[in-house]
């Protein structure tokens, strides 16, 4: 098991520097004048053209843009790990300071989305499972259907129109206008950046309630996507174990019925669902660019649209490094887990 | 047996499988509509100038205006005639569909079949860079393709299809690889490629008249499905402004220029409904559609389902 996890740790750099190998491919299609202005600092109103002509001349020297490319590829890696990932003009501050300081809005909204899909997509899932071909079964999969098939953007501007225009109950932004206000000031203060957590960590129940508030569409939208194909998995995958002889036999054994499925068909029927975890990080990610945009919820996604509309490169290629390893480093803990369940799974 | 009685009796159990299926059946009955008014544009909504792809626009106000009897469906912002947009929408989604789909497959099936087939180190390496591009979320892919294009390539952000579909087939290939490497794995073992390398047969034959027409099977679920998924994708990173310029009959370009009108007036919230109800169903139609072909291939090809039916019966 150790030398399991060893290993696939051994692989993570490894598909790291793929990646980055790939992104600066693309990167180095643009001009050494574009890929100098990564790095070019906030200038003096007054800098005259000439002077910001010979500042990137003096970038171009220092981070070698007019040597060969792995030459160039290596300098691009080293300042990558130092830190040094460029400055965002669209954003006005440093790439890596932008993300991190969005990251949390994110994260809030991911796990406020992912935890009750998964809750319900377990549940729901093997209720289908076992209820198979009668009315249940019929309707669940029907909804996750639809669900699946219906495009997330949509289904948020639908509720858009209906919860807010209409209904003012769910606001979009993250926070309301006063609550805005308090947060940047003196008595508020930051822990984890997630408008939830601090709220309740300052004990500020208004405050909790208003980012709640702000949080339910965002998070309901990203959720269904999500719930409708874990259910899916859950279902199809109790089903193919329900099939299976050892369940007859537990049966035949005499084993309570709630035995057979808690104990051993709910086990065995997880580990797809582990295994997928991987790739629905990645939908995640691209979820949360559109919901965060439509609702206006100042996340890692909306950067990501505002930065692309001012095609700001260094703030575009900072977020794809930054989701690609968020990424790598999911699929990573979800084969652990799934060799941690299943000992046939370590074939690394 | 003659090849014209196989191939009867191969379609006769075909049709068979498609009518015994509703899934199938109204998935393919709704694309074959969408079909229909593809074909039928020029005639439910003729051209007006020499790209049949650009709105026609019937005056100036920046105000939608709804339907009527020049404008059925409604006009948008800067009077775009709706139903127009949405029946030469048809075509573009289909292009787009099929355009992304049939690349990412091909690249898939490149990538699976010489993994497969050929193994060791340049199999271990071709996994290693597919898991690489897995790792870039889709969204984070179509963004930095988009923003290098617009530089080199002198894309304009409104000709930013071209670069949002060659960023999706770039990095989309990837399922169809494994789902094809994974056939290919299991083909390669089989009594009858032994029989043809005992023959003789070279590398190339082997591959193109027995690997892959044995081991694309399961495509065709896949492809049906990316087909929906990815004129949703498209539409819905057109919506948010990747996309630029005068409106095309894109259906998502259509929702992207309504969009500030969709949350309606102060007191009347759904004024405006008229702008992104018929965009709308387009789309979660055709999406729906193909979604419904996906999974009704699934499950008439899926061999194990059948089992557990048939016990259930026997249980009665």
């Amino acid at each position: 098991m150790i030398q399991y996890i060893v290993r696939r740790l051994l692989i993570l750099p490894f598909i790291m520097l793929l990646v980055t190998f790939i992104l600066y491919l693309l990167l180095h299609q643009l001009p050494p004048e574009q890929r100098a202005e990564i790095y070019l600092p906030t200038l003096k109103p007054n800098t005259t053209l000439e002077e910001r002509a010979e500042i990137i001349e003096d970038i171009i020297e220092r981070y070698g843009f007019d040597e060969p490319f792995l030459l160039q590829y290596i300098t691009w890696l080293r300042n990558l790990l130092a830190g040094e990932w460029g400055y965002a003009p669209s954003w006005g501050q440093p790439v890596l300071r932008g993300l991190l300081r969005r990251a949390p809005a994110s994260a809030e909204l991911a796990l406020a989305a992912t935890i009750p899909a998964i809750a319900l997509a377990l549940t729901i899932g093997s209720l289908a499972a076992r209820r198979y071909g009668r009315f249940p079964d019929h309707v669940v999969r029907t909804v996750a259907f639809v669900g699946w098939a219906f495009p997330s953007f949509i289904l948020g501007l639908i509720l858009i129109n209906v919860l807010y225009a209409w209904r003012g109950w769910f606001p979009p932004n993250r926070l309301s206008m006063w609550a805005e206000h308090f947060v940047a000031g003196e008595s508020f203060r930051v822990y984890t950046g997630m408008y939830t957590v601090d709220a309740l960590l300052n004990g500020d129940l208004k405050l909790f309630a208003d980012a709640v508030r702000h949080l339910v569409l965002p998070a309901f939208t990203l959720a269904v996507a999500q719930w409708a194909l874990l259910t899916r998995i859950m279902r199809s995958s109790l089903l193919d174990v329900l099939g299976e002889d050892y369940i007859t036999t537990a049966r035949a054994k005499g084993v309570r019925e709630q035995t057979v499925i808690n104990l051993h068909a709910r086990r065995n029927a997880i580990l797809p669902l582990i295994s997928t975890g991987g790739v629905t990080v990645s939908l995640l990610i691209s979820g949360i660019v559109v919901v965060e945009t439509i609702f206006n919820f100042a996340g890692l996604g909306y950067a990501a649209t505002e930065a692309i509309l001012a095609v700001d490169i260094p703030a575009v290629v900072g977020f794809t490094l930054f989701v690609s390893l968020v990424t790598v480093l999911s699929s990573l803990v979800a084969d652990i887990a799934c060799a941690f369940v299943d000992p046939r799974a370590r074939t690394y | 047996m003659s090849s014209f009685r196989t191939v009867r009796i191969m379609l006769s159990s075909a049709v068979k499988r498609i009518t015994l299926n509703p899934e199938l059946l109204s998935g393919i009955l709704i694309v074959l509509v969408f079909a229909g008014f593809a074909v039928a544009a020029p005639l439910i909504a003729p051209p007006e100038g020499e790209d049949p792809y650009m709105l026609p626009k019937d005056g100036w106000d920046n105000v939608p205006h709804p339907p009527s009897p020049e404008h059925p469906l409604g006009t948008m912002p800067d009077q775009y005639d709706m139903l127009y947009g949405l029946v030469w929408g048809t075509r573009v989604a289909f292009r787009v569909g099929v355009i992304i789909t049939l690349g990412r497959a091909l690249i898939g099936v490149l990538v699976g079949v010489v993994s497969g087939y050929y193994g060791g180190m340049l199999d271990a390496l071709m996994m290693r860079a597919t898991d690489a591009f897995l790792s870039f979320p889709i969204v984070a892919a179509v963004l930095v393709m988009l923003s290098v294009s617009v530089d080199v390539w002198e894309l304009r952000l409104g000709e930013g299809d071209r670069a949002i579909i060659l960023a999706l087939i770039l990095f989309g290939w990837m399922q169809y690889a494994r789902l094809v490497r994974g056939n290919v794995l299991v083909e390669r073992a089989k009594e009858y490629v032994r029989a043809a390398v005992s023959i003789g047969a070279g590398d190339g034959r082997i591959i193109f008249q027995h690997i892959i027409p044995n081991a694309t099977r399961g495509l065709f679920v896949l492809f049906a499905s990316d087909v929906g998924a990815m004129v949703v994708t498209v539409a819905a990173l057109t919506f948010i402004g990747l996309s630029g310029g005068e409106p095309t009959a894109d259906w998502g370009a259509m929702l992207q220029t309504s969009r500030d009108w969709i949350i309606g007036a102060p007191t009347e919230a759904f004024k405006y409904w008229y702008t992104y109800i018929s965009p709308s169903v387009a789309i979660v139609s055709f999406s729906i559609g193909w979604s419904l072909i996906g999974d009704g291939l699934r499950e008439s090809l899926d061999p194990r389902r059948r089992k557990i039916l048939r016990r259930r019966r026997s249980r009665r």
